[in-house]
């Protein structure tokens, strides 16, 4: 089985250089979606679900530095790999503006991947909407999908009963050598009981600590918290077009932020919070749903700068304001535990309160803290993530399983 | 469901009738897109007719109605400080046509903004004037008397013309009961079925919304005019609110391609031998819609329209029709309004969020000569809906729902009525409609666009008392 992993790089750059690699990424906005290959082509990098580069920007003592993000198959080593083998011209584009990248004779692949080893962070926060696939298990199951409702299309009026169709659609596939590799046994992600036990048992031993947070918070820090109550009505004209010129292209959109890391028990609460909810993801929210939400493919949070700043970064389904509309419906209280931690956040009461559900200021606050995704790639810019989750479901059913009744049978139909 | 009392809170005398009123006996319309050519006069003209406006008092039941709306340009032509309408939500401030826009409401290829007759801020649209009267020689009248009153005036002048109607069993051009669905404003003092009731700040700016907070209304940022006709901001800024009891129009001109609509229904539910199947191609048709031509719902009537003319609103999904084998999940009824069963959520979380996306709409039938031609007709609606929150609301119903292929489990699926596919998208050609059926479900292929857009744009919609105000700038 393999298990999908975030490869996380935080490279510094050559100050002055900037503006030139923020040209080079932006490539006069074809990176984002990068439908085609362009200065660093995606789509030859068979492991990546989802990728991006972006700027993070100067401020303050904090210098502007380059942060390159994918959801991959397999392991981090092998993905680095697999750039510097297959797009090292491209590579070479956008490191060049990097302090210390190999030059002349000194450039070769093993000196590029030390240099990307050497920028490699940790990503303290993680979550997978579609568990335990590779992105060819997404694209062949996805065509299984397509080749089961055309059948179905063209036998139309020939079943009585659901059972009786539902054998008829598995004969029909399980003897057709192209469906071949679904034979190979797959089980569905489940939620790993055990784990999820020791992970409740942990967090009610850490229950009064928690609590005592949550109260030194509310007296210490929230009073002191005097947010710009900005909606995104406030924020600059221009910069909201250029973000929104690049949206809403493809079935998927993106989210990069970048916030300024609140100090003291704000920061350690953070770390805590991101470690949970990577545990959560990992053992918990496995079908598909993170709190409730089905719209999300991979999110991340990254701390950076020595944790003086924090990045989020998600690939999820709809438009910016459809996708924070969502979440705050589905567990504003989760956004606010997180991004409370983030100056700036609408303000919290008792950490879970308040915060997003003001979401008119949680949006402009949302648009403040975004910065453009220059080059941002999906492996299956169509698909949605509740669609990928079920094609699963039924390549299972129809090559994993026993003969159904007709209620089961039933239940499967009905969702193709 | 049960009708529930909704008291009166409102001031129903300061909000422009149009908000809470069908005028359903008001058979005939007309819109008039005005320029302003002189300030001054115009707003000697805004003074002058401000009194004749409708308001949304029930008691109020003229023969004959008036309503205005504004674009910026006619909010910054009458005098009102560029700061000020930057402090209007930038929905409005951008207009209906922008890159990002044009992609989430699927205005590409023949809908093309560069394509249409008015809008999207081509040409001098400042101020719209709605005319609503009983029969064609009353509008006839009333229009004369108002052109009459504008020429006298001579700061304005008239841009274009459009036409509207409803007919007297409310039947669209495609030949189904429209305006049934209707959300009911909180506070308006008509009562209706419990999940209709949505609350205020939904459809008028200055009360809260279905989220327990104000909406995003435009607050005067720079003193100028009659301040003591304007209310305070509700939420405590110390500001004047511009957007109390008003709240933002949609307006599209919509043609529709009736004869397609009809053929394609037709070609898809051919009997065996070729033949044509009446009652089969009706069947698609209403499951396209998500009610029978009669207005009747496919909940209460799954199996054949029990005819007459049927208003009713009274029913919902999750208990009566869960697996969508009454009313398509894909029909143009349920993606656009969800009620009580959205995704795989329980009742009241759907309910919760279908509250927060509905949309009052004002919609009427139009027809007009092609080229001047008056053999040839294009028909269509004047697809009009008031929101406070353009991007929460219409946008997100047709961006988020209409146009999403990919709602529920359905994987290239969209509402085939209004519903777009993205531009790019390499499937967009072979979008499907299918009808849960059992034993398994049914689809449909091959569909063409029914609909296209001939025009646009947003507009204000304010009190009547900020309309007042505006002619004091
Ligand atoms: C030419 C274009 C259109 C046609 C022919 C059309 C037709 C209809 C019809 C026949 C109904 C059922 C009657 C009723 O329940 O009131 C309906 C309902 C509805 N339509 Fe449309 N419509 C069109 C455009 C739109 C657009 C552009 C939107 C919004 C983006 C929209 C949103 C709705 C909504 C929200 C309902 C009520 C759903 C409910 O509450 O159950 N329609 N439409």
């Amino acid at each position: 089985m393999v298990i999908q992993n975030p490869v996380s790089l935080q490279i510094p750059l050559i100050q002055s250089h900037v503006d030139k690699v923020t040209e080079v990424l932006h490539q006069g906005g074809k990176g984002n979606p990068c439908l085609e290959e362009g200065v660093f082509p995606f789509q030859k990098l068979e492991s990546v679900h989802f990728g991006r580069w972006i700027i993070i920007p100067a401020k303050g003592s904090l210098p502007a530095s380059l942060f390159y993000a994918a959801n991959i198959d397999g392991t981090a080593e092998n993905h680095l790999n697999e750039i510097v083998t297959n797009i090292p011209e491209g590579l070479d584009k956008i490191l060049e503006h990097c302090p210390d990248y190999p030059v002349g004779d000194a450039r070769n692949k093993t000196s590029r991947l030390n240099y990307l080893k050497k920028y490699e962070i940790k990503t303290q926060g993680f979550y997978t909407g579609a568990p335990n696939r590779t992105v060819k298990q997404v694209h062949q199951e996805a065509a299984l999908h397509q080749a089961i409702k055309s059948y179905i299309k063209d036998n139309k009026g020939r079943w009585k009963n659901a059972k009786d169709a539902f054998s008829a659609i598995k004969e029909r596939f399980k003897n057709d050598k192209q469906w071949d590799w679904a034979k190979e046994r797959y089980e569905l992600p489940k939620v790993n009981i055990p784990a999820t036990i020791l992970f409740v048992l942990l967090m009610l031993i850490l229950l009064p600590f928690i609590l005592f947070a949550i109260l030194m918070i509310r007296l210490f820090y929230e009073p002191r918290e005097h947010p710009k109550k900005l909606s995104q009505n406030q924020i600059p004209k221009e910069k909201l077009k250029a973000l929104k010129n690049q949206e809403d292209i493809i079935y998927q959109n993106q989210l990069s932020q970048v916030f300024d890391t609140k100090t003291g028990l704000r920061r350690i609460m953070l770390r805590f919070l991101l470690w949970s909810t990577t545990k959560a993801s990992r053992y918990i929210f496995v079908k598909g749903q993170l709190f409730g939400t089905p719209t999300i493919h991979f999110a991340r949070w990254v701390l950076v700068d020595n944790g003086k700043r924090f990045i989020f970064f998600s690939n999820f389904d709809g438009s910016f304001d459809e996708y924070l509309g969502d979440f705050v419906d589905n567990n504003g209280w989760g956004l606010n535990l997180i991004y409370g931690a983030a100056k700036g956040y609408p303000k919290t009461y008792f950490m879970i309160g308040g915060g997003s559900y003001k979401i008119l200021e949680f949006m402009g606050w949302g648009r403040n803290t975004q910065v453009p995704s220059h080059i941002w790639y999906s492996a299956y810019p169509w698909y949605g993530q509740q669609q990928i989750v079920s094609k699963t479901i039924l390549r299972t059913e129809i090559f994993n399983s026993k003969t159904l009744n007709e209620k089961e049978a039933r239940n499967i139909l009905k969702d193709i | 469901m049960a009708i529930v009392d909704n008291p009166r809170t409102l001031d129903l005398d300061d909000i422009q009738g149009m908000v809470s009123k069908g005028y359903g006996k008001l058979y005939k319309t007309a819109y008039f897109f005005l320029k302003v050519d002189e300030a001054k006069k115009a707003k000697l003209w805004l003074k002058e007719i401000a009194p004749f406006i409708d308001s949304a008092n029930i008691k109020n039941t003229s023969e004959k109605t008036l309503h205005l709306a504004f674009t910026p340009s006619g909010l910054s032509k009458l005098g009102l400080s560029q700061k000020n309408i930057d402090a209007f939500p930038t929905s409005f401030v951008e207009g209906v046509s922008t890159e990002n826009r044009n992609r989430i409401l699927g205005d590409y290829g023949d809908s093309d903004p560069q394509n249409w007759r008015w809008g999207a801020q081509q040409s001098d649209l400042d101020i719209l004037l709605i005319f609503h009267a009983s029969s064609v020689e009353s509008l006839n009248a009333f229009i004369e008397e108002q052109k009459g009153i504008i020429e006298d005036n001579g700061g304005i002048t008239i841009v274009t013309e459009l036409k509207g109607f409803l007919t007297e069993d409310n039947k669209e051009p495609f030949g189904f009961h429209d305006g049934i669905s209707q959300p009911i404003i909180k506070g308006s003092g008509r009562p209706g079925p419990e999940n209709d009731i949505v609350e205020t700040g939904e459809f008028l700016l200055g009360y809260k919304n279905e989220h327990g907070q104000y909406p995003f209304s435009p607050l005067l940022e720079e003193n100028q005019g009659n301040l003591t006709l304007l209310a305070d901001d509700i939420a405590g800024s110390g500001k004047k609110d511009l957007g109390r009891n008003g709240t933002f129009m949609v307006f599209r001109q919509m043609e529709q391609h009736v004869d397609k609509f009809w053929n394609s229904m037709e070609e898809k539910t051919k009997n065996e031998d070729g033949s044509v199947n009446e009652d089969a191609k009706i069947k698609l048709a209403s499951k396209c819609i998500g009610r029978w031509p009669s207005g009747a719902s496919l909940v209460n009537f799954p199996d054949a329209d029990p005819g007459g003319s049927l208003d009713n609103d009274d029913f919902s999904y999750a208990d009566h029709d869960p697996d969508g084998l009454k009313c398509p999940f894909g029909s143009h009824l349920r993606t656009n309004n969800p009620r009580d069963s959205f995704r795989w959520y329980n009742k009241e979380q759907s309910l919760k969020v279908s509250k927060r996306h509905r949309i009052i709409r004002r919609g009427r039938s139009y027809e007009m000569p092609v080229n001047g031609n008056e053999d040839k007709k294009e028909v269509g609606l004047q697809f009009i809906c008031f929101n406070t929150n353009i991007e929460l609301q219409f946008e997100f119903i047709q961006h988020a729902w209409s146009n999403n292929n990919q709602m529920r489990h359905l994987s290239n699926d969209i509402d085939v009525i209004i519903g777009v596919p993205p531009e790019n998208d390499p499937n967009n050609k072979n979008v499907q409609f299918t009808v849960q059926a059992e034993p398994v479900n049914e689809y449909y292929d091959g569909w063409e666009r029914f609909v296209t857009i001939k025009g646009g744009e947003y507009f204000f919609f304010p009190s009547i008392s900020v309309i007042n105000f505006l002619s004091t700038l």
